[in-house]
């Protein structure tokens, strides 16, 4: 299974559609960095905002939400249609024969969670030493400009995830979210990649469906996604059901996918 | 054809999408206010609106993905020996775009007609006669829009594939949406727009040239009920824009589909 994981990864590392992706989401990153350095410059440190605050996952950031709105759509693109390329190109007979149903299924399955993941991570946590090096460490600021101590950035504080940690370890918290983002990114990518298996997905169009219908669903049930996928976010949220619905759709692809696997698709 | 009239159902869920909030509602609910909710009112040109914007965009995007391959789907698996069969491509592109266009109406038509009937059931309706034009207004306008976005999906799925026409077309749509997001709207948007030259940008956006209340109107009475920015954007400036748009995604397509090589390789397989 891994040595099919390792072959499909060092596949899919290579498409045009995941370099594009990734080296997309690293220009806004940094025209995200470039513009806040040339706002900031000269600011006091007294003034200034805590240097993860401005990060371009945050809460904060201007162009973030349009990011996220685009988000269902491009999930998919650097590694969802990995099976309708094998399949289409019938590549998917050969790897087949080679490793197993089973290790084919899990292993590309595998292969496309971590490319995802990666596209996905990568360039959001370049940002954090290059914001940790050029701004002041002591710098502590609130974009909204409410006072650290008002009992409204307190409660807000609260509703972050795992707001203890943040507390503590800013940084590391940082890098925790974004790690938590492209895990979460490389979750609804196996999503679209195990309906992508089934038999009526004819055309690759099909793929973008899955993942924007689930998101789209949540936001008919008052579910914001944004509000979860962003850092710093202050609105009340229902953590356990975020993890619910991500180990829900984990179970989802691998049931499906281990009965695809048992079929003879060959 | 079994396969895509069975996705026009999909228009009900849409619509009980849409109306959702109204179900149940205590007073009766206002036919125009209903129109308003397809057409993005609740959209308000700042970012947490966005949401809401994308929300009742879902309907278009839908229909684009199941019939995103409407057309194209003759130029994939036994193409060679499907226009081998036929002598003028330009007349069998010009008859699929008409059932496209079917297609297009009876999807649009179920999506606002489930909604407002869902919403009658439940906690009535209230129609004013100005109810005739807008509803004749929203009709028109979506479905040229989506008629226009789904040919041109079709028509470069014919040259790319059909996730990469759908990247470059879903692309275009959302960067629409997202354009306000790159200026400081502050205070009122009507002013904003006319003062600062911004209104050109606003009139050839597609997308915002969908929400009706944002229009004027040379009805007095219409002109009232909309017109909330108070700025000269005609309904019949959008409609003629619309139609344009519609011609020129047949146009190319007609050129396009005349020019195009026999397909023997499926590009369906190609780099995603």
């Amino acid at each position: 299974m891994w040595r099919c994981a390792k072959m499909q990864m060092s596949v899919l590392m290579k498409r045009k559609s995941a370099v594009i992706v990734y080296f997309l989401l690293l220009i806004i990153v940094m025209n995200n960095y470039f513009s806040n350095l040339n706002q900031y410059f000269g600011w006091d440190v007294s003034e200034m905002y805590h240097p993860v605050k401005i990060l371009f996952l945050a809460t904060y950031s201007r162009y973030h939400v349009s990011f996220l709105q685009y988000f269902p759509l491009l999930v998919v693109i650097p590694a969802a249609f990995c099976f309708l390329n094998d399949r289409n190109t019938r590549e998917l007979i050969f790897i087949q024969s080679r490793v197993g149903s089973k290790n084919y299924y899990f292993g590309t399955a595998i292969a496309v969670f971590l490319v995802t993941m990666a596209v996905f991570s990568i360039p959001f946590l370049i940002e954090i030493p290059l914001n940790y090096f050029v701004y002041p460490t002591k710098a502590i600021g609130e974009p909204s400009n409410v006072a650290l101590y008002e009992d409204v950035y307190i409660s807000s504080v609260k509703n972050y995830f795992f707001s203890t940690f943040y507390a503590y370890y800013p940084y590391l918290y940082s890098v925790f979210c974004i790690l938590i983002f492209g895990a979460v990114a490389g979750i609804l990518a196996v999503f679209a990649y195990t309906i992508s298996t089934f038999a009526f997905v004819k055309f690759k169009i099909i793929v973008f469906l899955p993942v924007y219908v689930l998101l789209q669903c949540l936001n008919l049930i008052e579910i914001n996604y944004i509000h979860y996928l962003q850092m710093f976010d202050g609105s009340e949220k229902n953590g356990v059901g975020y993890v619910i619905l991500c180990l829900l759709l984990v179970v989802f692809s691998i049931s499906i996918l281990a009965v695809k696997s048992r079929k003879d698709t060959l | 054809m079994k396969t895509y009239i069975k996705y026009l159902l999909f228009a009900i869920f849409v619509g009980w999408m849409g109306v959702v909030h109204y179900i149940g509602a205590e007073k009766s609910v206002a036919c125009a206010d209903i129109i308003f909710q397809f057409s993005f009112s609740g959209f308000h040109f700042d970012i947490g609106t966005i949401p809401e914007l994308l929300r009742y965009y879902f309907g278009i995007i839908l229909f684009q993905v199941f019939f995103g391959t409407y057309i194209y789907r003759h130029f994939t698996s036994a193409s060679v020996y499907y226009f081998s069969r036929c002598s003028n491509r330009i007349q069998w592109f010009l008859k699929e775009s008409v059932f496209l266009f079917v297609y297009v109406m009876i999807y649009v038509v179920l999506t606002i007609g489930s909604g407002i009937f869902i919403v009658n059931m439940t906690a009535g309706v209230t129609f004013q006669h100005i109810d005739k034009v807008l509803l004749f207004y929203y009709v028109l306008f979506s479905a040229l829009w989506l008629y226009a976005i789904t040919l041109t999906v079709n028509i470069l799925a014919i040259i790319l594939d059909s996730s990469r026409s759908f990247m470059v077309v879903g692309g275009f749509q959302m960067f629409c949406m997202a354009v306000f997001s790159f200026f400081d709207i502050k205070g009122d948007v009507g002013q904003w727009l006319l003062e600062n030259n911004h209104f050109l940008l606003f009139q050839w956006n597609p997308v915002f040239n969908l929400c009706i209340p944002w229009h004027s109107s040379k009805i007095e009475e219409v002109n009232k009920k909309i017109n909330w920015f108070q700025i000269p954007f005609d309904l019949n400036w959008s409609a003629f824009y619309f139609v344009l748009l519609a011609v020129v995604s047949i146009i190319v397509g007609c050129i396009i589909v005349k020019k195009i090589e026999f397909v023997t390789v499926n590009k369906e397989g190609g780099d995603a």
